[in-house]
């Protein structure tokens, strides 16, 4: 129990950045995030029991992240209207820079651009995403997903440039 | 699963995780304590109907503790089955899983409402010979209280057979196309 209690302990000490970036591309809201974060929390002290450190940690904190969002995703029904509230949340956070960070706010737009897109990609696409984003290989991703490195790395294909398409668009418009 | 309420935000503190921990920990304790009065209701439903066949083999009363055993059996494995899986399997293997798990659920449901209907339809027609007083029709008066257990038995069966197939169907159809994006 002690050893398990320290386990956790450092685990989210070194994880929880990681962990909350994940939770934020499956959520709708800041809160929405929390309940999601705060669950895969338990689901990582109840697994921690089954642990054998058969894969990297990092694999397996993914995966109770990804498979928790899932169920997450599945259970919340007022996902949509939220996401939406979030979008507008963060642009106009932007609005009220002052100017001389005007480069850096556009980058950063962009990749919150970026990542508002993410968000409504489907749930397999996203988690696929999302993982892409925190720069995981793509050997990990399809250890986390359970399917073939290949299959991985055509799918990132697809939805990239199916982002770029949908990106490009709105630049255009 | 019983949720507690732990408030952690993206700035975890020493003092959070403790905190977390502590909370964690008695999560695990309300956990325990509610397996355990599962085993015992198992245990006490289990004896009830060993009793009702040995005494009672030839009437209504052992459909409605077939029934009721059938309900709480069904609730138990959904219960175990659906909400402690193990989440550190890869995504399409959870997905599998949980298919499984629904798959091997939904028999059980349909079993219900296969009991639920004939034990709505005795207990009815116990019910209306009674109050009529119909002389061909041989009522025991323990019939008449059972009939009523009867038919509200059966009417929670019947509901929660209708709740089930909804949400197995919304799943099934989720969990389908989840596996078919990344078979893709």
């Amino acid at each position: 129990m002690e050893d398990r209690e320290k386990v956790f302990k450092q685990l989210i000490i070194e994880n929880h950045d990681k962990i909350y970036r994940i939770c934020s591309y499956h959520s709708g809201s800041r809160d929405d995030c929390n309940d999601l974060y705060q669950q895969v929390l338990i689901n990582i002290w109840q697994a921690l029991r089954t642990f054998r450190g058969d894969s990297k940690i990092s694999t397996w904190i993914y995966r109770i992240a990804l498979n928790t969002a899932i169920d997450h995703t599945r259970a919340e029904s007022r996902h949509l209207q939220n996401r939406r509230k979030f979008e507008i949340e963060n642009v106009s956070y932007y609005q009220n820079q002052s100017e001389d960070r005007w480069q850096k706010i556009q980058e950063e737009k962009m990749l919150e651009t970026l990542k508002s897109e993410i968000i409504q990609l489907s749930i397999i696409d996203k988690l696929i995403m999302s993982l892409v984003m925190e720069d995981v290989s793509s050997k990990e991703i399809a250890d986390i997903v359970g399917i073939s490195e290949g299959n991985v790395r055509v799918k990132v294909h697809r939805i990239k440039e199916n982002l770029k398409l949908t990106i490009g668009g709105q630049h255009n418009a | 699963m019983p949720e507690q309420n732990i408030n952690m935000n993206n700035h975890t503190e020493t003092n959070d995780i403790a905190n977390l921990i502590d909370k964690l920990r008695i999560m695990d304790d309300k956990n325990l304590r509610e397996l355990r009065r599962w085993q015992i209701i198992l245990g006490i439903m289990a004896i009830f109907y060993i009793i009702i066949c040995i005494i009672r083999p030839d009437t209504i009363v052992l459909v409605d503790t077939t029934g009721l055993l059938v309900f709480f059996v069904m609730y138990t494995v959904y219960f175990f089955k659906l909400s402690r899986k193990d989440y550190s399997i890869p995504v399409k293997q959870v997905l599998l899983n949980t298919k499984k798990a629904y798959r091997f659920v939904n028999p059980v449901f349909i079993i219900s409402a296969i009991v639920a209907a004939p034990m709505i339809f005795g207990s009815i027609h116990t019910l209306f010979s009674r109050y009529f007083n119909v002389p061909d029709w041989n009522i025991e008066p323990l019939y008449f209280e059972l009939s009523v257990f009867g038919i509200f038995f059966a009417s929670v069966l019947i509901v929660a057979y209708v709740v089930w197939h909804a949400r197995y169907h919304k799943v099934m159809m989720e969990i389908n196309q989840n596996l078919k994006e990344l078979e893709e």
